[in-house]
């Protein structure tokens, strides 16, 4: 069996999370005082409430670069069977959308992940950046 | 002859045709998608691949559409050419089996992707066709601007 570790933010019944290999560091809030980071759960067009939810520092690497992006709940890392990753099917896609979502895992034994592309993931955060 | 399973989403009943019909689950969990079609806005895990969650309330005047922690007691899987959709439902009925005549041009009944109407046990149901909703998304997508990406971007 192959698996994957991924860091998985909880929220509600699912979890959304990124692949563990580009993560090169988790701040608090507090910790945290570079620029703003991209919140990844306006790009999702989750709503949060701040006063009741953890808003985690993600410093995710890519290209030799890193960038600071905010989560949106609880932290967790879940190791994975990689043949429980299922590809998004093309039907459910709107085709005037930008995709943020690659896959999702749907195992009995845990809440559903859904899987983030990290390239499409860092290109927002990088013209969010540029802006 | 046609076979028909008539479906109920909160008050509306729908029928639907059972050569499309794959499986007849329990309520199942789904995980609602962002960057999904309003018609189909999440998933649902069935033998073991996601399939779309189709929900009637896109296409259905009068019911209030699934949000992000709701489901239905039901879940029809149905299956048009390559395509599975997972269809939440309050209730399933059994199937009936109609002649031909039995189905009518829609005449009380205004339901977008239905071609046909058909009374079942007192109440006049429209006939809903998957091909065709499959065949509207078809067109969509064929139709639409493509989407700025990284990739997109670097092959133009």
């Amino acid at each position: 069996m192959r698996t994957s570790t991924f860091l998985a933010v909880a929220r509600g019944n699912a979890q959304w999370g990124v692949h563990a290999k580009i993560v090169h560091n988790i701040l608090s809030h507090e910790e945290w005082s570079g620029t703003t980071p991209f919140d990844i759960a306006d790009a999702l067009g989750l709503v949060t409430n701040d006063e009741d939810v953890e808003r985690p520092v993600l410093l995710l690497a890519s290209d030799g670069a890193v960038l600071p992006f905010r989560a949106f709940g609880k932290l967790s890392f879940r190791q994975l069977d990689m043949s429980q990753v299922q590809p998004i099917p093309a039907i459910v896609r709107h085709p005037a959308k930008k995709q943020l979502v690659s896959a999702v895992i749907l195992e009995e034994s845990g809440p559903p992940l859904v899987v983030l592309d990290p390239v499409v993931l860092l290109s927002m955060a990088r013209e969010a950046s540029a802006e | 002859m046609h076979h028909l399973l008539p479906l109920q989403v909160q008050s509306v009943s729908i029928a639907i045709e059972v050569r499309h019909v794959q499986e007849i689950l329990g309520e199942r969990p789904w995980v609602l998608l962002p960057g999904a079609r309003p018609e189909i806005p999440g998933v649902v895990s069935w033998r073991g691949r996601a399939v779309g969650l189709f929900d009637f309330a896109a296409v259905t005047d009068g019911i209030v559409p699934l949000d992000e922690n709701g489901s239905r007691a039901r879940t029809v899987v149905v299956q048009s050419g390559s395509s599975a959709l997972a269809v939440p439902v309050d209730a399933v009925r059994e199937v009936r089996e109609l002649p031909d005549d039995a189905l009518k041009p829609p005449r009380l009944t205004s339901q977008r992707f239905s071609s046909a109407e058909v009374e079942i046990d007192g109440v006049v149901m429209p006939v809903f066709d998957f091909a065709a909703f499959l065949e509207s998304i078809e067109i969509a997508d064929a139709s639409a601007p493509p989407v700025d990406t990284p990739l997109s971007r670097a092959l133009h």
